[in-house]
């Protein structure tokens, strides 16, 4: 695997609290997931590829070339597709309007070529009969596609997406992921989710971030296996395991040591993600 | 569906033209510019269509609003920038555009050229204007027993554009400093309001040389008693209720007014880049311009008035 | 503490590690909470994470809606700025609860910067009207002194990520009585200075204090009304552009007036011009006190419980 990006020792503080601590880590091509819960460091890790922050300390090196640099940023973000958590875009503008001037910002100058570029990532989401219609009218689903469509303008080595599928529904999330899938055949896909499914249908590597530190790198194969014979099933509730939930088929779930007269289930990523967020405790925030 | 993945950036140039033809084309179309227009229009076009003088108020009436009419297409004009270089704003995309290659000084760039758009739809409005009064021929500036039929100059008709330059500007201005659209308003509208409405409140030295909305004509101080003022041959006029000399009117592109013109110039530089300056560049040449057409603009207006 | 189980899929854990109970969340969720008690609930709730599911929880929340909680709570608990201390112990003297002494003290107008302006502004004035300016002073002091409060709202409330309009969306917590509070601050605040300044004005003296104060108070009602139904910075700011439509024509005709035949013959000073400002000012209270439960409240969620 040749690495794309690299972080060593990455560091970034918000006022008196460390959004990311000492995270070090190497992404290759494909699709790399980061999983965690909601504040847990992951908007961040994203931005700093984006090249939207800059870290406090650590070195960063995304496709060959420094963001610290000014003329490193620039030109990671001339190989870069960004789509951050949420994108209010402009409602009063049509979808077509707005992919037209994206695509000027990402310096595609020539009219003709913008607006074959334009039409054709509308195709790859699905927006091409919908291009002159407002923004404001649009549904939730819809709007996070034309997000999803700038991205993937100029054709970009390095697509960031953070949290790309809230909202979506189970068909536009596999379509989605098709899409995807796609471009990390030659480039890299960086994505944050916190939906555990996300990441087992089609995340080559995940990085399991919580509380600013990278707690997991490795395959999701890798991460299931930590959950191997410790997710049981019971009829009741146990007060001795880690993580005890009632599913819908009113059945108990164990994560930790087997409570009695229970059976040994084969363990999921979710249940191995669980296990191993399970117990940080709250962060106090000082001010 | 593509083939091959290139990630290597198509184009190496900055995009400066393409953002300014884009947000010229959405500028002129813009509600708040369209409608001040279309008030300045009524205001001051409606009348003289019928190319016969309308009956003034009080005197010098017509010539005291010739281009302080165009009021409303000024603010529509600072509404319109500020509203287009507000769109992006904490909550809508300035975070995506954190990632582009074309950074937000160069956006604003787009932006503060689209000034374009409006300033000449407001050069054709005032070319409509003034062709209107001439084919009328004129108006009566002075009042008895000295009077004049004017017309406007070429040059001065330029005027509104001008100032249309400068409200856009400063739009854009007060977009890069603070985000917060009714704190813009609120700026505009008392600014507006202040200088605007109440534009006779600063017509005398020294506020005018500096307000944006210009004494449309040169005048000449001709003292307070009226024996002095029988022998002059210049139209005359006092200014408001707490006058006590008559004043002279100097129609036709005066050096004050062309000297304030100049000044109006300078500070739309200026305000042009202390937008560039909060957009994350250093328009140290663009500053240094503006700075100096101040200068030369009010050091212009100040001579001619002693002198 | 767990959370009592019931409802199918409700997570549970044994290891929860603040002793928050869900009874507890669900009344303030649902207001029952006294001020003390939720002003304390909700710096614990800053800081942790797992109670911040629970309020989404006991809200009946999905899950778009948790996220946006918590990412909320994450950013107030950033960018609540220490509020003056002047202001704050003040606030607290005069008997508000510590937590909303600082909400109200934190807005920007309450800053001796915006408070120094806004003064100055109506000085100008007062010395323009000594400076034979004609009518020019006297004018400008009576149209601008019954703005400058409301000024001061759009200032306090303009600024992006302002908190209260943040916690509107997450807590329901009685954020219309912070707007209420701060916003009567605000306009006191402004109007405070601006009294001794009135005295100055040569054609005005303290009977003729009603001629910009009536409007003031009019204007102020005003904004508070409407921001029962938009942003109170919005309000602020079309209250503003109200009052300048309605003075435009008497500025227009001031021109050729002195300062004591613009108090004696513009309409916007005359006795029946009072009277509208006092009917105004009566009607926008009963609005204001009719609709106080929307004020500040995101008008997307349709007020607050």
């Amino acid at each position: 695997m040749s690495t794309q990006i690299r972080l060593a020792g990455v560091t970034k503080r918000f006022r008196s609290r460390a959004a990311l601590s000492l995270v070090s880590a190497e992404i290759g091509h494909g699709v790399t997931g980061v999983l965690g819960p909601n504040g847990a460091g992951k908007t961040t890790l994203l931005r700093l590829v984006a090249t939207a922050l800059q870290p406090d300390t650590g070195e960063l090196d995304i496709l060959g070339y420094d963001p610290a640099a000014a003329d490193g940023r620039l030109a990671i973000r001339r190989r870069l597709g960004y789509l951050p958590q949420d994108v209010g875009m402009y409602s009063g503008f049509t979808v077509r309007e707005f992919v037209d001037y994206v695509a000027i910002l990402k310096e595609i100058t020539d009219r003709n070529e913008r607006r074959a570029e334009t039409d054709r990532v509308l195709d790859e989401v699905g927006l091409g009969d919908r291009a002159g219609q407002r923004i404001r009218s649009l549904s939730g689903g819809m709007r996070r596609r034309v997000g999803l469509a700038q991205a993937l303008l100029g054709n970009p080595a390095l697509l960031v997406l953070d949290e790309p599928t809230v909202g979506l529904d189970p068909v536009l999330r596999l379509q989605f992921r098709e899409l995807v899938s796609r471009y990390a055949t030659t480039g890299t896909v960086l994505l944050s989710t916190h939906l555990t499914e996300d990441v087992a249908a089609f995340c080559q590597t995940v990085l399991v971030i919580e509380g600013g530190q990278l707690i997991f790198a490795g395959t999701p194969a890798a991460l299931t296996s930590m959950a191997d014979g410790r997710v049981w099933t019971s009829a009741g509730p146990d007060a001795g395991s880690e993580l005890s939930w009632r599913g819908a088929d009113g059945r108990y779930r164990h994560i930790g040591d087997p409570p009695p007269d229970a059976e040994l289930l084969s363990a999921t990523l979710e249940d191995a993600y669980l296990l191993t967020i399970r117990s940080l405790p709250a962060q106090a925030v000082r001010r | 569906m593509t083939d091959t993945i290139t990630g290597i950036a198509r184009r190496q140039n900055s995009p400066h033209v393409a953002l300014a033809l884009v947000e010229t084309w959405r500028a002129v179309r813009h509600p708040a510019i369209l409608l001040g227009a279309a008030v300045g229009a009524v205001l001051l076009i409606g009348p003289w269509l019928d190319l016969v003088e309308p009956t003034q108020q009080y005197v010098n009436e017509t010539y005291d609003l010739i281009w302080v009419g165009w009021s409303p297409l000024y603010l529509g004009a600072f509404i319109a920038a500020n509203m287009i270089a507000n769109r992006e704003r904490d909550g809508t995309t300035s975070e995506l555009f954190r990632g582009m290659p074309a950074d937000l000084a160069q956006r604003t760039r787009g932006i503060l050229m689209a000034v374009a758009g409006p300033a000449a739809l407001a050069a054709i409005l005032a070319a409509a204007q003034r062709s209107l009064i001439a084919a009328a021929g004129g108006f009566t500036a002075g009042s008895r027993p000295n009077i004049a039929k004017v017309v406007p100059t070429w040059p001065e008709t330029l005027t509104p554009a001008i100032i249309t330059i400068g409200a856009f500007v400063a739009g854009v201005a007060v977009a890069r400093t603070t985000q917060s659209r009714s704190i813009a308003m609120v700026f505009g509208g008392l600014f507006a309001f202040t200088f605007f409405v109440g534009y006779w409140m600063w017509w005398r030295f020294p506020f005018i040389v500096v307000v944006p909305a210009p004494l449309p004509y040169g005048y000449d101080d001709l003292g307070a008693t009226l024996e002095q003022v029988e022998v002059a041959d210049s139209a005359l006029t006092v200014f408001d209720a707490s006058s006590t000399t008559w004043y002279g009117i100097e129609p036709g592109l005066s050096v004050p007014v062309a000297g304030h013109l100049v000044y109006l110039a300078g500070v739309a530089l200026l305000m042009a880049a202390w937008a560039l300056r909060r957009s994350g560049a250093a328009p140290v040449r663009l500053a240094l311009s503006g700075v100096f057409l101040t200068v030369i603009g009010v050091v212009t207006q100040v001579v001619a008035h002693y002198a | 503490m767990t959370y009592p189980s019931g409802e199918p899929g409700v997570f549970e854990s044994n290891r929860h590690p603040c002793r928050v109970s869900i009874e507890l969340l669900r009344e303030y969720v649902s207001g029952r909470l006294g001020a003390s008690a939720a002003g304390a609930l909700e710096l614990h709730l800053i800081a942790c994470a797992a109670c911040q599911q629970g309020v989404a929880a006991a809200g009946g929340a999905d899950a778009n809606e948790r996220a946006r909680h918590e990412s909320t709570w994450a950013r107030l608990a950033l960018d609540i700025e220490p509020a003056p201390a002047v202001a704050e112990r003040l606030a607290i003297r005069l008997g508000l609860p510590p937590h909303v002494a600082t909400l109200v003290a934190s807005a920007p107008p309450l800053r001796t910067a915006w408070v120094l302006i806004l003064t100055a502004l109506l000085g100008l004035s007062v010395l323009a009207a000594y400076m034979g300016q004609g009518p020019a002073g006297t004018l400008a002091f009576l149209v601008l002194a019954p703005i400058v409060p409301v000024i001061g709202v759009a200032i306090a409330y303009g600024q992006v990520g302002e908190p209260v309009g943040e916690l509107a969306g997450v807590a329901p917590y009685p954020a219309f009585k912070v707007v209420l509070l701060r916003t009567m601050t605000v306009v006191t605040a402004a109007l405070v200075p601006a009294i001794p300044l009135s005295f100055l004005l040569p054609a005005v003296g303290p009977s003729h204090l009603l001629l910009w104060l009536l409007p003031a108070v009019a204007a102020s009602t005003t904004t508070l009304a409407v921001a029962t139904w938009i942003r109170p910075e919005r309000a602020a700011a079309f209250t503003m552009l109200a009052w300048l439509a309605i003075a435009a024509p008497s500025a227009t005709r001031a021109r050729f007036l002195s300062s004591d035949e613009l108090i004696a013959r513009l309409p916007l000073f005359q006795p029946a011009a009072q009277v509208m400002f006092v009917t105004v000012a009566v009607l926008a209270v009963i609005v204001v006190v009719h609709r106080r439960a929307l004020l500040g409240g995101d008008p997307g969620l349709g007020g607050l419980p």
